[in-house]
């Protein structure tokens, strides 16, 4: 039988020169991960599909021998987590756990994505916050990127309505008005909270937005506002961005979450978050915070530009 | 500079319009150019449909494009401000005296239409099952020769439908026109999107369209 000489959707080769640039990009946050005190460790490419963070229609799923099911690993941070809550469960000082690998996922298609990251669990909110944002700004400099993060917090979401579903998300996630306005006629929310929601979607700049916010969101607000005041207080001030209607997939983002872009890339190469509820699936409660790194959208940037990719024969 | 996508469909007019004295001169429109630029920006003409996907991937960093191209493409955008012009309804359209319900029961639901993404998503917000025909003219043809019993279509004035009887069953969503944001353009380049979101805001303002938010 003779075979498609390429792989499918969603899957591709990466020839010799990307897989240079991969490695070193690779190699250098490894490098600087380590640097931090993060130790690798690398969960199963075929695993339980319930450890995942991302869940449902996205998980490319396997059905065991068993009847159980399995799933190609969506995300790093699900497996991590399990690790933390039973292999790593006696140890007493934070774990700073990192990954490199590919995760896959159904989206638009079947998708290979390369990433890379760090976990780090039971340390000091306040301070454990500050130090995966400052390495995730840290490593991209390192790759000689002048990184740009923008800072926002699901507590105040949280605080404002507990129980926000994907559609409210989704309005906020793209500062869309309109949506957010169907969305507040149609669940009948109180005016308030509208007004509240609304609010969040225009609180989006400078640090100086934090001040605005304390005038324009209800006092169930303020604690999270003020753990973001002195979060930023530490950061240097122009490559930081607050954006209060950030709201991240996978929804298991409690507290923090961060994005970070550079230029020449259209979307963002890193981000992360505070996920302290994600271990009590596992049977322990160990408050953690992770950065991800998109190495796909890094490689992007260093634009191999091959001096002539190897191509079938016959085709042009 | 920013580049801006600028719909070549139904908003055109009203977009230059609006854009006043910073919109490319008409000479520039009727060139062959394809990027014209003026003053401090620089703008890209596009067929509507394609205008979500530039401004994700970066080849603009803001564009202007109708919700109904928008609510049909997958592409992953900010949408921070609804001009509130190009004002119409999408729905879903019919032979008098038939619904939705009634087709779906005697399993002749057969939905002709050019946004499928939109229309699979109405039906299965309203637990309807029924066969999907994904077409790129005319769509009311459809159901006059009965190849399709519903359709799902902007409607402005509701004349085409009208004047070949059919009738509007229901209402899917209300469409006007948006500014779209590329994710990284609009924190990496804040100054200048916040400049022309301003400047649109403070048009459509004057201009009387109900824009959303308000200045």
């Amino acid at each position: 039988m003779k075979c498609f000489p390429f792989p499918p959707s969603g899957s591709s080769d990466r020839l010799t020169s990307a897989t240079a640039a991969f490695r070193r990009i690779e190699r250098q946050l490894l490098t600087c991960f380590e640097a931090s005190g993060f130790e690798e460790v690398h969960p199963p490419l075929v695993d339980d599909a319930f450890a995942f963070a991302f869940a449902g229609e996205e998980l490319p799923k396997i059905i065991g021998p068993d009847g159980q099911i399995l799933a190609l690993r969506a995300d790093f941070t699900g497996p991590i987590a399990r690790m933390a809550a039973s292999r790593y469960a006696k140890q007493e000082n934070p774990l700073k756990l990192s990954y490199v690998g590919p995760v896959f996922r159904y989206r638009n298609g079947f998708r290979e994505f390369y990433q890379a990251g760090v976990e780090l669990f039971d340390a000091p909110p306040e301070e454990a916050s500050f130090q995966v944002v400052q390495l995730a700004l840290h490593a991209l400099e390192a790759l000689g990127l002048s990184p740009f993060v923008v800072l926002g917090s699901n507590a105040i979401l949280h605080a404002l309505l507990p129980h926000a579903d994907e559609t409210l998300r989704l309005a906020l996630s793209r500062k869309s008005h309109s949506q957010l306005q169907l969305y507040c006629t149609t669940n009948k929310l109180p005016e308030n909270i509208a007004a509240a929601l609304h609010a969040l979607l225009s609180l989006a700049g400078s640090a100086d937005v934090l001040s605005r916010a304390e005038h324009m969101l209800p006092p169930p607000c303020k604690m999270p506002l003020l753990a973001l005041k002195a979060l930023i207080s530490r950061l240097p001030q122009p490559c930081v961005g607050v954006d209060l209607a950030l709201v991240r997939t996978p929804s298991y983002y409690n507290d923090l979450v961060f994005d970070v872009f550079v230029q020449g890339v259209p979307k963002a190469v890193a981000g992360g978050g505070r996920y302290d509820a994600l271990t009590q699936r596992f049977g322990a409660q160990r408050v953690a915070v992770g950065a991800a790194f998109d190495l796909e959208a890094l490689c992007s940037l260093e634009a191999p530009c091959p001096t002539q990719a190897p191509g079938p024969s016959g085709v042009s | 500079m920013l580049r801006i996508a600028l719909p070549k469909g139904r908003l055109k007019k009203t977009v230059l319009q609006l854009l006043g004295p910073q919109a490319p001169d008409a000479e520039a429109l009727s060139s062959r150019k394809l990027l014209l630029t003026q003053g401090p920006l620089e703008f890209l003409p596009l067929k509507d449909a394609d205008i979500p996907i530039y401004v994700e991937r970066g080849g603009a960093d803001v564009g202007i494009v109708g919700s109904d191209v928008l609510n049909e493409s997958k592409a992953d955008v900010l949408e921070p401000l609804d001009l509130g012009f190009g004002i119409c309804k999408m729905v879903f359209c019919g032979k008098p005296h038939t619904s939705l319900a009634a087709l779906h029961a005697s399993g002749q639901l057969r939905v002709a239409t050019k946004f499928p993404r939109t229309t699979l998503r109405a039906l299965q917000q309203r637990g309807l099952m029924g066969d999907l025909i994904p077409l790129y003219g005319t769509i009311e043809v459809a159901l006059l020769t009965g190849m399709a019993t519903a359709i799902v279509d902007l409607v402005e004035t509701g004349r085409t439908l009208q004047e070949n009887g059919l009738v509007v069953l229901e209402e899917v969503a209300p469409i006007s026109a948006r500014v779209i944001a590329n994710r990284a353009s609009f924190w990496l380049r804040r100054h200048e999107v916040d400049a022309f979101l301003q400047l649109l805001s403070t048009r459509a303002n004057e201009a009387g369209y109900a824009h959303f938010p308000l200045l």
